[in-house]
Order: structure tokens, then C-alpha cells, then sequence
């Protein structure tokens, strides 16, 4: 199995802002049914860095590829990156999925609707058969009385499960979850941790940029611990919670 | 009989002696060169919009200094230099390729293009505060669902845009109908134009006016009523405003 591609590939991940580095050269790999907690301080560059794995930010140097795909970068003549394929960036982004901090449903559609508009119109999938999917997928994730709801009408925790069942729709090979209940009340996280568990547990490949220390210990395959734009160390749960773990992510977990 | 001493339905009918009908064809025209300066200005309003948001730093000045010049002088203005300036720009650009200066092109054109260019300018404002007014994180959980430029717009940008601007694009609607009436100077048959000819060759007007007054008022509110229509339909996702 040690062979076998991984789900995702990152090398050398470079990336500043405005002359400041706030990527200094990140690898990681994740193997299929991988299940990455990325731990931090904040501005330590963990939001940059998964952003750029599906390239809502574009790296300054590095390569990225999905399940042995790599990501459509050339060179362009002052040596950035820029993307030479448009048709296969959508390809890469609609293999793999996002969920936001801050939710991001569309306003605009229904629940609903926004859970089927990336199967019907990204992967092209008959509109009953998504429809069917969906409803599927809004009761699995505990909405299922809400598919006609407009996302206003919503709790955080709501949308936020909706947000997760919107990202399983099209069956992505990698999830990537940036602090997904950061923004939710407390009585609120247990119900979206809860659903991230059964993911884990179903063989979802995900990466969580999380402050939930209980999901890292007790949900991730691995944990990873991001100082100022690099990987400081990482490890299986066991190690980084025990007393082997790096003096630098002994002190981020007592701060 | 005078026409002074005619009664104000006789004047105001569609008899020998009425100007209904005139003034009826008068608020037909002016509702069209309404529509086309709006049309008009909403295609360029649309790409000085886009233009300001450029990345392009020559683009978006260009467009700035647009808004900056057609809203800081009068319509009017600009009314009298398309008309009178049309012609001879017309002759300039034929001369250029050795072609006969053409005619006068018609009041019409130069009319709703006048309105129109105006019009752009305040449109260009409401539909840039509309792009602005979409949630930046919307627009990337579409692109990180694999959504490309096109699908973007269409799906999550237009129907956002569509939401916030079609209150304030009422808005520049009314001002575009009610700034047709400077057309009327260069003596296209408009409803201002229609009702200054009646108002003096009738000495009446009082009359005239307060019937071009009640014309104007319909098409506002007609037109109003529609836009309150179309708002209500699209916009049950936003809750009542
Ligand atoms: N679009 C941006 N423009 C400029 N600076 C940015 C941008 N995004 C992030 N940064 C900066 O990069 C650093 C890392 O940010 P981020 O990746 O969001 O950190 P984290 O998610 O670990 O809190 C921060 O200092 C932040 O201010
Ligand atoms: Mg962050």
C-alpha cells in the first residue's frame, strides 16, 4: 500500500503576500482515507495553504496533484505560476470539495438547489437523479425537512450542514474543511463535529484546519502543526498528544 | 370659435378640434425614447461597471473620469452637443475616408444616444455597487466547486446583481423618463414637445401642461408598479425588505 497514489500531493508550497512569506515551503501528503487535523496559530498560514490546494490562491512555487492529476501550473516568463488550462482547473476543483468557516451557501437558491447545482451543472448529472441525491444526502446530514428553506432562515449549525451535504454531492475524492465550526455558537459545534465524524468514519479524505482538539485526537489519522508558514512537526494523534510531541506544539497547546 | 374659447375636453379629445391624439403619440414617443436610452445606457453601464473593477489601471480611470464628467454636467448639455455636434462630427469622420458628408442624423437617434450616454453613468454606479454587494465567500465556494466564468456569473453573480440593482435601476428609469423631456429642445414630436406646441397654439397653457403633467405622472407610476413586480418576484430569497 506504502505505493499507492495519494489523494493528494504538495511539494514545496510556496506563497507571500505583498513581499511577507506566509508559506515557506510546505509538503504533505495524504493517502486515501486520510483523515489530517492542521493545528496553528493564527496567521501561521493554514487558511493560505489549503486555499492554495485547490488554488483559490495561487502559489508563488510548488506543485499540487490529485490523485496523481497534477494541478494545470506552467511557468510563465518572470517565473510565476499561472494556470495554462482552465478546463482542467475546474476538472481538479470539481474533484474535490471546500467548506468554508463561514458557510458560504448561496443566497439566492434554496437549499436545495444549492446542494444540486455543482452535480447538475459542474458534473452534468440529470437533474432527478441529483434532486434525489440530495434529499439523500440533507437527511443524512440531519436537514432533511429544510430542502425548500432559503439559507437566511437558517442557523449557523444548519447551514453549515448543508454547506457539508453541498460538498458531498458530487462524491469528492478530498475534502477540505477551513475551521468549519469556528463561526458557530458553542451548542452548535457538537452537531457539525459530529457529522465531520461519521465522514471520517465512512473513509472521506479530508483535511480540517481546526481548533477542535478533541476531533484531532480522537478523529485524525494525523495531526499537523503549522508555525509560521512551515510544518513544524506531525505525527499520528498518539505522538502529538503524548509526551514525545515537539516542544513548539506543547507550547501552542498549553497557550 | 376661437380655440380659446373651446372646452378643455373638446381641446383635450380626439375630435377635429382635439389634441388627444397627438398628445397620446407624444407620450408614445417619449416612453420609447425612454427605452432606448435606458437599453443604451445599460449596455454601457454595464461595461464602465466591469471597466472600473479592471485590473487594467488605464481602464478603470478611463471609466472613473466617464462617471466624474456625465454626471457633473447638465443633460441638457449634452442634448444640444450630439444634436448640434452630431453633424458635423458625422461629416468629419465621412471626410476622413473621402465620403460625402451625410445629413443630419435624426433627433431620435442623437436624442436617446444623449439620454442614453447619461444614463450610463448613473447605471455604471448601481450596477458596480451591485457587483460589490455579492458575498466575495459566494463566489468562492463556486469556484471551488469547479464553476467556470460563465456558470459563475449566471448562476451565482447575474440573479445577486439582478436582486440589488433592480431597486435603484428603477430609480435611474424615472429620472431617464423625466430627462427625455430636454429631447424636446431639438424638436423631436415628444410629450414635452407635443404639449409646448399645443400650449401655444392653443393659448391654453395651463391646460396643456397640466395634461402633460398627468402623462408623465402615468407612465412614472405605470412603470414603477412593474419594477415593484418584477423586484417582488425575484427577490423571496433576501426576506421582505
Ligand atoms: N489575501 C491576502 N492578502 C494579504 N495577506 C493575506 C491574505 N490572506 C492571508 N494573508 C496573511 O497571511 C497570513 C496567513 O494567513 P492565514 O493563512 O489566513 O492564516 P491562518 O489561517 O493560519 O490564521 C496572515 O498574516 C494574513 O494576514
Ligand atoms: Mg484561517
Amino acid at each position: 500500500m506504502t505505493d499507492a497514489i495519494p489523494v493528494l500531493r504538495a511539494t514545496g508550497i510556496e506563497k507571500s503576500f505583498g513581499g511577507r512569506k506566509v508559506l515557506k515551503g510546505i509538503d504533505l501528503d495524504a493517502a486515501k482515507g486520510e483523515v489530517i487535523s492542521i493545528l496553528g496559530g493564527s496567521g501561521s498560514g493554514k487558511s493560505t495553504f489549503l486555499r492554495c490546494l485547490n488554488l483559490l490562491e495561487m502559489p508563488d512555487v510548488g506543485e499540487i496533484s490529485i490523485a496523481g492529476t497534477p494541478a494545470p501550473l506552467v511557468r510563465d516568463r518572470h517565473g510565476a505560476l499561472r494556470v495554462s488550462d482552465a478546463r482542467a482547473l475546474g476538472s481538479m476543483r470539481a474533484r474535490t470539495a471546500m467548506v468554508f468557516q463561514g458557510f458560504n451557501l448561496w443566497s439566492h437558491m434554496r437549499v436545495i438547489d444549492n446542494v444540486i447545482a455543482a452535480p447538475v451543472h459542474v458534473h452534468g448529472m440529470a437533474r432527478e437523479e441529483a434532486v434525489e441525491r440530495a434529499h439523500a444526502l440533507l437527511e443524512r446530514v440531519g436537514m432533511g425537512g429544510f430542502a425548500q428553506h432559503w439559507p437566511r432562515q437558517l442557523s449557523g449549525g444548519q447551514q453549515q450542514r448543508v454547506a457539508i451535504a453541498r460538498a458531498l454531492a458530487t462524491d469528492p475524492e478530498l475534502m477540505l474543511f477551513d475551521e468549519p465550526t469556528s463561526a458557530l455558537d458553542p451548542e452548535r459545534v457538537r452537531e457539525v463535529l459530529d457529522l465531520m465524524r461519521s465522514l471520517a468514519a465512512e473513509g472521506r479524505t479530508m483535511l480540517v484546519v481546526t481548533h477542535e482538539m478533541a476531533f484531532a485526537r480522537d478523529v485524525s489519522t494525523r495531526v499537523v502543526h503549522v508555525r509560521e508558514g512551515r510544518i513544524e512537526s506531525m505525527g499520528p494523534p498518539a505522538q502529538m498528544f503524548g509526551p514525545d510531541a515537539s516542544p513548539a506544539f506543547r507550547a501552542f497547546l498549553s497557550a | 370659435m376661437s380655440e380659446q374659447d373651446l372646452p378643455a375636453f373638446a381641446l383635450l379629445g380626439f375630435g377635429t378640434d382635439g389634441w388627444g391624439r397627438v398628445l397620446v403619440l407624444g407620450a408614445v414617443l417619449t416612453l420609447a425614447l425612454s427605452l432606448a436610452s435606458m437599453t443604451i445606457g445599460s449596455v454601457l453601464g454595464a461595461l464602465l461597471a466591469w471597466a472600473r473593477g479592471s485590473r487594467r489601471g488605464w481602464l478603470a480611470r478611463l471609466a472613473t473620469a466617464y462617471g466624474v464628467i456625465m454626471r457633473g454636467v447638465p443633460e441638457l448639455l449634452v442634448v444640444l452637443l450630439l444634436y448640434f455636434g452630431a453633424p458635423g462630427l458625422m461629416a468629419a469622420v465621412a471626410g476622413l475616408f473621402g465620403l460625402p458628408a451625410p445629413g443630419s442624423p435624426p433627433a431620435f437617434l442623437t436624442g436617446s444616444l444623449a439620454i442614453g450616454l447619461v444614463s450610463a453613468a448613473y447605471q455604471a454606479e448601481v450596477f458596480r455597487g451591485g457587483l460589490l454587494a455579492v458575498p466575495k465567500g459566494q463566489v468562492e465556494a463556486a469556484l471551488a466547486a469547479g464553476m467556470g466564468p460563465w456558470l459563475r456569473f449566471r448562476r451565482i453573480v447575474l440573479p445577486q446583481v439582478l436582486h440589488h440593482v433592480l431597486p435603484p435601476l428603477g430609480n435611474v428609469w424615472q429620472f431617464n423618463l423625466k430627462d427625455s423631456a430636454l429631447v424636446a429642445i431639438t424638436g423631436l414630436a415628444e410629450l414635452m414637445r407635443v404639449s409646448l406646441v399645443a400650449a401655444g397654439s392653443t393659448r391654453r397653457p395651463f391646460l396643456f401642461f397640466a395634461a402633460a403633467m398627468v402623462l408623465y405622472l402615468a407612465l412614472t407610476s405605470l412603470s414603477s408598479a412593474v419594477f415593484r413586480r418584477i423586484e417582488a418576484r425575484g427577490s423571496q430569497w433576501a426576506g421582505r425588505r
